[in-house]
């Protein structure tokens, strides 16, 4: 199978906010954000409204009633679409719904989809406990609640007290990572942070769940992001930069052994599909959008998708220059730590919409040089006893399909 | 750690009740299947490996290990924790090799380590529920 009929025309990204009783940072709806986010993706693309035929939502983590996806196409005015496609893969959902939206395309059900995802996590009023409804029966409010596991943090901080009791990783490797990717985000200026930060700086950020420290954790902020998908000749009408999608993998809820181990995600499985869709491997990509909700992820799919042996990630952090211009790029616009993250409705979209960006030759400052192709990953849904099992792998390269 | 405000399982479904109900009583149960011969955690009415319906409940000794484990410092989803803050949630592998979600309690949290023996020690919570928590051994 081969994605040839389809390809990236257009993306669209707002500014963050964090608003809270300390700052006017605005706060605007939901709702808002994906309007801005639709706005700035059309025009990007150089078609109106009315010119999409299919539309794909994102599920947003912040409340809203069932059928929210034809709720929003209804508040934004979209009329009879072709197609609507939504996913509700939580942090990784950027990839997947490439996925799905280059299938709708690729297949001819429709001529262009605009895919949206926007999400509110900070709320002037509200602390995040409240902002997220919580698991009302399921294994999460039985079994795992009732002992305090703060989320994400928590999960992923036992995560890397395990690759660290098994390895030798040290907080400073993984440090390399964040410290890398604050200098990328000085370069983008659609990032909330842009301040560099040193390795010093970083150790020292406060403890939340040990050993897992203020600056691994993802930064929460309001967004929207969009990006459109169309047929080659449409692309080569609109006379925008097109980047074909070449190979998609996924494993969601992979490998169910009794006694799986804490630090394994099966990622690699995913990895494997795209690869092989795509006809490259590990060694063919020009830069590594990845999934970055901590730097422990990104250690742990770095392991699993071919680019280090398992349990030797930290050494190859050390050894590794991950600027734009250097070994191997990593997060080349600040990724989801120093960018910010929406949600779960807006996860991923920053990896895939860096990975357009690089190979569009749009990286301005921080542009991969000789960019032709480049993986992009999304990653969720921590499980009982698991780190993290939603799986999707791109494999985007430059240019109409080949 | 204090157990009043912890946000309290649904007991909707009745095999939580059962082992819910096994908790408040003092015994920590596991499933196993018949079938396959897998033992599970959480609990569910089959098998999480074969599918098969009819797994059985298995009293668990209540020694194991941790597996691994974190020190929370914020309260950063569940507001609930608050005044609990500094505590610890691990996985704990029972030796009938199952894991569990829980809080290693009654030692200093920075005590905790990678492949510590505990056992379980009950903390109840009202009449229908005590946290299977763990302290050393």
């Amino acid at each position: 199978m081969a994605f040839e009929n389809v390809v990236v025309a257009g993306i669209g990204e707002t500014a963050k906010h964090r608003p809270s009783r300390r700052n006017d940072q605005p706060y605007h709806t939901l709702e808002e954000y994906f309007r801005d986010a639709a706005d700035l993706t059309l025009a990007d693309a150089g078609l109106e409204w009315g010119d999409v035929d299919g539309l794909g939502v994102a599920r947003p983590s912040t409340e809203t009633p069932y059928r929210y996806p034809l709720m929003l196409a209804e508040t934004l005015g979209f009329e009879d679409l072709h197609w609507l496609t939504t996913t509700d893969h939580c942090g990784g959902q950027g990839v997947p719904l490439l996925a799905q939206a280059a299938m709708a395309v690729d297949s001819g059900m429709v001529d262009s989809i605009l895919c949206l995802g926007a999400d509110t996590p900070k709320h002037p009023e509200k602390g995040s406990g409240e902002v997220f409804p919580r698991d009302p029966r399921g294994f999460a409010r039985e079994y795992v609640d009732p002992f305090g596991l703060q989320g994400a943090n928590a999960l992923l901080a036992m995560a890397q007290r395990r690759h660290m009791d098994r390895h030798g990783t040290t907080v400073e490797q993984l440090g390399e990572l964040y410290v890398a990717q604050r200098a990328g985000a000085t370069r983008n200026p659609l990032a909330y942070f842009d301040e560099p930060v040193g390795l010093a700086e970083y150790v020292d950020s406060p403890m939340i769940a040990d050993p897992v420290r203020l600056f691994d954790c993802v930064l929460p902020v309001n967004a929207g992001f969009g990006f459109l998908l169309t047929t080659p000749d449409i692309a080569t009408d609109l006379g925008v930069e097109p980047v074909s999608i070449r190979g998609v993998g996924n494993s969601h809820n992979p490998e169910v052994a009794p006694r799986r181990e804490f630090t394994a995600m099966g990622i690699g499985t995913a990895g494997e599909r795209a690869f092989g869709m795509a006809g490259f491997g590990p060694e063919d990509m020009d830069f590594l959008q990845l999934y970055d909700d901590y730097p422990i992820v990104e250690l742990m799919q770095l392991e699993e998708l071919g680019y280090t042996e398992p349990g030797e990630g930290g050494a190859f952090l050390e050894r590794t220059d991950l600027a734009h211009d250097g070994d191997l790029p990593i997060n080349t616009g600040g990724g989801q730590l120093c960018v910010g993250q929406a949600g779960v409705g807006g996860a991923a979209f920053v990896q895939v919409l860096e990975a357009v960006r690089q190979l569009r030759g749009d990286g301005g400052d921080r542009q991969v040089p000789g960019a032709e192709r480049g993986l992009v990953t999304g990653v969720g849904a921590g499980q009982y006893g698991k780190n993290l099992t939603a799986h999707s792998v791109a494999v985007l390269e430059r240019g109409v399909p080949s | 750690m204090n157990v009043d405000d912890v946000p309290l399982p649904s007991l909707d479904a009745a095999v939580d009740r059962v082992f819910w109900e096994a908790a408040a009583e003092g015994r920590l149960l596991v499933q196993e299947c018949p079938d396959c011969g897998e033992r599970q955690f959480f609990p569910r009415s089959w098998c999480h490996y074969c599918g098969a319906d009819g797994v059985e409940w298995i009293e668990s000794a209540g020694t194991g290990h941790v597996h691994t484990h974190t020190v929370i410092r914020r309260e950063t989803e569940l507001p609930e924790f608050a005044d609990e803050v500094p505590y610890v949630v691990a996985y704990v592998e029972l030796d009938e090799g199952v894991r569990l979600c829980t809080n290693v309690v009654g030692c200093d949290p920075g005590d905790v380590e990678h492949g510590m023996p505990v056992e379980v020690s009950f903390a109840p919570v009202d009449e229908s529920v005590a946290l299977p928590r763990f302290r050393p051994r």
